[in-house]
């Protein structure tokens, strides 16, 4: 029965917030979290265990939570698994239990208790084998999990900054606080992150004096100098979840805790650190007996927490069972403050004098080598049972347990930089050993059990950080003066009664793992650490293990015989703590997902109406529809035109790359499996790239403007990948040849002509290159003036019809669109889109890099084997195209099909030969309704494919399928005559 | 062609002269500006103290800049970026490869293929930081760098402590202003 008490806290009793949970109206005051309202008000059970539905109450008063996670607002603002014991109150929060139905309180769910012994560890792998896996995935993954998350699109905003610092302390307790004030003095620019919303940590719930003066009087100073320092950042409710190399932490900041007022909900900061010093505590552990997940059943600290910072008893009626020291301060705060407790059982023989002494004197009985033997209550804590040194069972009458099984230091963010540990028997825990550079430890994390320890660590390491950044000077920080109860840190081993149901004594409370699940994964032979939590899930729910893995550790341990220190620690993996999807996108949204990329005439394609596509990170028009025209109908009309007409294609997305050097020829020459030393100055040819696998990688021209200047063009998507590896060659393995690179997509507009009148329309404007068909043939190229402006006028098709590049600099591009626009308006100039380009080209069978070949396709497999096989040249991927596995006759080879059904051939479809009823000869990779032919056309990867020309093969496509019959790739002019036009 | 210089890329679609947060920030399009490229082999960078392009020195030291108009970046072992508002491009590559005729290297007028975006005033940096890892604490007013900015490859200018320079994709540069407009939009400043 939680209730407020009269007084204490670091609460503001004169604000009180209006909330709700589960619909419910319920009150707190400012500086309340969700957790300690819910208390307050005596909500005893918050949520239900995930597996089994049990009910579950308040564990912790901090990060480590595994039980209170519960859903904040409605709607697209609804926020899933939200640790209640990390949000502070509002008012008009709306908050909800999830995980149970119809509600918290009475749940369907619990029926998985109820049959408990068939929901053991690793079940679903014996039991859902037959009649398959698939047969039970559905129904499991909607009773799997904690919550729904929403569904409709997140309004909150969600920033990211980058920060640099001369030491990230990460916690903001006495340690951290003090580590940062020294490190600020001495002018270091220091960057402190506290997760909760309130700096100070364990000197909010404690009652120690610093210099004569309550805990919060330090703590003010502190924060107050270090919010004044302009070399200090100070973030609360920042939570550092990742710790990387070269000191390198990922860390979010919620801004919204406080209300949705502010314009940023939540802040990720990237954070380069010269040094880093964890102060990141120490997590209290639960005690394992039968039942010990009861609501009612809390650790000990965070029952002290309660009482001291937020005013708020666990329960009318609290007793305590320990197995360390620590145990006896929340007692003893909890007696001082006017609770009622009556009992406190310790494992130990021998407890300690001065604390038990003190408690004695306010009435508690302290019962020393006494273990609690299990929990009383239905749906919540009545009573505990304990033994006396194996003597017969007695009960305990409480509605409350503070429990400890002793502190396990928060190595998470220290594990996951791989540095070492050591087990700590007197301890029974790991503690850090050795930390990797530039990372450092102060505080309880480094196994300090006393606020003065903490202090002299802390100091210690933050002089080690200035004298590690060359700070020399005393920063002239006072050392503290505490007054604190004497408090061992040793930790007896007893942790577990030697009786009960181990099916009934929870290690795991988020992922409801049971010491017997950890007796079946020995059993069944698992003898490794990180096999067992693999096989029981131990540790791998959102809470990483916070209170949990050290329990689990030690019963395997226990249960096998073997000691803690021989088994080591499980791997802790980022995030630290569960991190919104939207804050590590942070701008990355919407409209800002990506980079888009506009074309130099973008506005004047807006003007004529085109359909965008994203391709190649470009917005391309697809086509141009005419009102109350379809896509499908736009891109047939638009390449008659260009078959009969003229077409106008803006190709400025072409990815442009000039080589220049007197080895420019010979550089190429590297790349391509076309001979480009032989090329003329103002001809262009095709050419092929490869990898060092011999795989097609990408294709383009060739364009020689002068002996020693290429310009080489390439796929638009693949622009900036083929000019680094041009680079990447250039630079690591020919530095020796006299060549340069420098990519120039963006500084030419490339506009094409094509159409039996495309030559027509050019000759409208003034030039000094001679376009006729004898003095620029197909595949050559010109520099020259061109209606006043700088041109290099190319004469290639990527349609099959008579074609022209005019490529002018970019500021010209939309004026060079228009006023081709304008020169064709008498010639029934056409503008066209990327889909109907792709039309034509596959009209007349042209490669698509990328589209009509995969990861596994050399030029043999699409038609281009006879020019790599006579080059006599070196090429990268020419050595690999000579294995045996490249020349074998069953490759993929593309081919060319045409079939009757209209809507039958679509890219994907797969392709059977005749005679076969089972797996894939082969799939479509383009296909199209030929406007021009008039039928189906399509291009297709088939095992041999071009010795089965004129065969009959089977499409197949999703539930449908028909004959087709295997042809060349090129359907349309196939001896090229329109080109040369 | 009557008029052949009409715009560029996305001109319409930004707002003339940028925007101003009131004496907080203010984002400025910069779109007619020189821009050439010149790479020197590295056995051709003898004597570098003496190279003179338009009769002004070019920076030896990594990731700095020298000039006004014409400004020199030196922003790779063999790179440098000479940018300029009032020489033509032509003119400004003729004068590179003039003073750089004994030399193994390449010159290329990049100046279609960019456009300059300035962030200037007291919160420059809150924006800056948002887009970019660099340290600027260690980024003195001298400095340049190519770097990603807000996923984008840029080459960034510091002319004061308050003042910097975005050297971008000209295709790209429409989304880098709208990143930036959207980057302000947290500041306390409002939009004047």
């Amino acid at each position: 029965m939680g209730y407020r008490l009269s007084q204490g806290g670091h609460i503001d009793r004169n604000q009180t917030f209006g909330f709700r949970w589960n619909g419910r109206a319920l009150t707190a005051f400012a500086g309340d979290t969700v957790a300690s309202a819910l208390l307050a008000n005596n909500v005893r059970i918050v949520g239900r265990s995930m597996k089994f539905h049990r009910p579950r109450g308040l564990l912790s008063a901090g990060v480590e939570e595994p039980n209170a996670l519960v859903t904040l607002g409605q709607g697209a603002e609804c926020e899933p698994s939200v640790r209640a014991t990390m949000i502070p109150v509002r008012n008009g929060l709306e908050v909800r239990a999830q995980n149970a139905w119809p509600g918290v309180r009475f749940d369907l769910g619990r029926i998985f208790d109820m049959t408990a012994p068939l929901w053991r560890a690793g079940f679903y792998n014996k039991t859902f084998t037959w009649p398959s896996w698939q047969f039970y995935e559905p129904w499991i993954r909607r009773v799997a999990g904690l919550a729904a998350a929403p569904r409709l699109p997140d309004p909150a905003r969600y920033d990211a900054v980058n920060a640099h610092c001369d030491l990230l302390v990460v916690g903001g307790g006495p340690a951290g606080l003090l580590a940062a004030q020294i490190a600020a003095r001495a002018g270091l620019v220091v960057l402190l992150a506290e997760q909760d919303f309130e700096c100070g940590a364990s000197l909010l719930g404690s009652a120690v004096t610093i210099n004569d003066a309550p805990p919060v009087v330090w703590l003010a100073s502190v924060l107050g100098e270090l919010a004044a320092s302009r070399n200090v950042t100070l973030l609360n409710g920042t939570t550092c979840f990742g710790l990387y190399d070269h000191g390198t932490a990922g860390l979010v900041q919620r801004l919204d805790l406080h209300g949705p007022e502010r314009t940023v909900s939540q802040r990720y900061w990237r954070v380069h650190a010269r040094q880093v010093l964890l102060a990141t505590g120490a997590i209290e552990q639960p005690l394992v007996f039968e039942r010990n997940d009861l609501p009612g059943m809390m650790l000990a600290g965070a029952v002290r927490q309660y009482a001291n910072r937020y005013g708020v008893a666990a329960g009318r009626r609290i007793a305590f069972a320990t197995n360390n020291d620590s145990a006896y301060l929340a007692a003893l705060d909890l007696a001082v403050a006017g609770v009622t407790v009556p009992h406190i059982v310790d494992s130990r023989r021998a407890p300690p004098p001065v604390l038990a002494g003190a408690l004695r004197e306010h009435g508690v009985e302290v019962s020393a080598g006494t273990v609690v033997l299990r929990g009383r209550g239905r749906r919540s804590l009545r009573g505990i049972v304990v033994s006396t040194n194996g003597d017969d069972p007695r009960e305990i009458a409480c509605d409350a347990l503070g429990m400890s099984g002793g502190w396990a230091a928060t190595l998470h963010l220290y594990s996951q930089t791989r540095s070492a540990l050591v087990y700590d028997p007197e301890r029974q825990c790991y503690l850090p050993r050795d930390p990797r550079p530039p990372l450092a430890c102060a505080g309880a994390l480094a196994g300090c059990a006393t606020l003065a320890q903490t202090f002299a660590d802390a100091s210690r390491a933050a002089y080690a950080a200035l004298a590690q950044a060359g700070k020399a000077q005393d920063p002239l920080v006072r050392e503290a003066v505490v007054e604190e109860p004497p408090v061992s840190a040793a930790v007896d081993a007893t942790r577990r009664p030697p009786a009960g149901r181990s099916s009934r004594q929870w290690l795991d409370f988020q992922h409801d793992v049971t010491v017997a699940d950890v007796e079946l994964a020995i059993a069944e032979g698992f003898d490794h650490i990180e096999l067992v939590k693999r096989y029981t899930t131990a540790g791998m729910s959102v809470d990483q293990g916070k209170t949990g893995n050290l329990n689990t550790l030690l019963a395997f341990a226990e249960l096998t015989g073997r000691m803690p220190a021989d088994l080591g620690m499980t791997t802790y993996r980022p995030p630290y703590t569960p991190v919104a999807l939207g804050a590590v996108a942070g701008r990355q949204t919407g409209e800002r997902y990506a980079p888009r990329r506009l074309m130099p005439a973008h506005e004047a394609h807006a003007i004529q109406g085109a359909h965008w596509w994203e391709a190649g990170g470009w917005m391309r028009p697809a086509c141009y529809p005419r009102p109350g025209e379809s896509l499908p109908e736009a891109v047939r009309r638009e390449a008659l035109a260009v078959r009969t007409s003229a077409g106008i294609f803006d190709a400025s997305p072409l990815g442009k790359i000039e080589v220049t050097g007197p080895d420019a020829a010979r550089f190429l020459d590297g790349f391509y499996i076309n001979n480009v030393r032989t090329l003329e100055p103002g001809r262009l040819r095709y050419g092929l790239m490869l990898n060092e696998a011999g795989v097609v990688i990408d294709d383009g021209t060739i364009a020689r403007l002068g002996p020693e200047r290429f310009v080489v063009t390439t796929t638009s998507g693949g622009a900036t990948r083929i000019a680094a590896w041009l680079e990447e060659w250039r630079q690591c393995e020919w530095p020796q040849m006299n060549v340069f690179v420098v990519p120039v997509t963006t500084q030419w507009a490339a506009i094409t002509l094509s159409g039996p009148r495309a030559r027509e329309v050019l000759s409208c404007f003034e030039t000094d290159i001679a376009i006729d068909a004898e003095s620029l043939p197909h595949m050559s190229v010109r520099e020259g003036r061109f209606a006043g402006v700088d041109t290099r006028l190319y004469r290639v098709s990527f349609s099959g019809e008579l074609g022209y590049e005019v490529h002018v600099p970019a500021r010209y591009g939309s004026a060079l669109w228009e006023a081709l626009m304008s020169a064709g308006a008498g010639r029934d100039i056409t503008p066209y889109g990327i889909e109907t380009l792709l039309l034509l080209r596959l009209e007349k069978g042209f490669l698509h890099v990328g589209v009509d070949t995969d990861s596994t396709s050399t030029p043999a497999d699409v038609g281009w084997g006879d020019v790599a096989a006579r080059k006599t040249a070196d090429f990268i991927g020419k050595r690999s195209l000579a294995r045996p596995a490249n020349q074998r006759a069953d490759r993929l080879q593309l081919i060319g099909l045409t079939a009757a059904g209209a809507d039958l051939l679509q890219p994907g479809a797969h392709v059977r030969f005749a005679g076969t009823t089972e797996g894939s000869d082969g799939w479509v990779t383009s296909a199209a309704m030929s406007p021009n032919l008039d039928r189906p056309i399509a291009l297709a990867l088939l095992r041999g494919g071009r010795a089965r020309l004129g065969e009959m093969v089977t499409v197949h496509d999703l539930e449908r399928q028909g004959p087709a019959t295997i042809v060349t790739t090129s359907f349309y002019d196939p001896a090229g005559e329109r080109l040369h036009a | 062609m009557p008029d052949p210089i009409r715009s560029l890329v996305g001109q319409s679609a930004l707002p003339a002269g940028g925007r101003v947060y009131g004496d907080l920030l203010r984002l400025e399009v910069q779109l007619q500006r020189t821009v050439v490229l010149l790479r020197l082999a590295q056995d051709s960078q003898k004597s570098l103290g003496r190279l003179r392009i338009a009769d002004r020195p070019v920076p030896q030291t990594m990731n700095t800049w020298l000039g006004e108009d014409p400004v020199y970046c030196r922003v790779g072992p063999d790179s440098w970026l000479l940018i300029s508002v009032g020489h033509h491009g032509a003119e400004l590559a003729d004068a590179a490869r003039s003073a750089c005729a004994k030399r193994a290297g390449a010159v290329t007028d990049l100046s279609d293929a960019h456009a300059g975006i300035v962030v200037e005033g007291p919160r420059a940096l809150d924006i800056l930081v948002r887009g970019c890892a660099l340290d600027f604490a260690a980024f003195g007013d001298d400095a340049c760098a190519r770097t990603r900015f807000a996923q984008l490859p840029v080459m960034l200018r510091r002319t004061s402590p308050d003042r910097f320079e975005l050297l971008v994709d000209r295709a790209v540069a429409k989304h880098l202003f709208d990143w930036l407009q959207d980057a302000a939009a947290g500041l306390d400043g409002q939009p004047s």
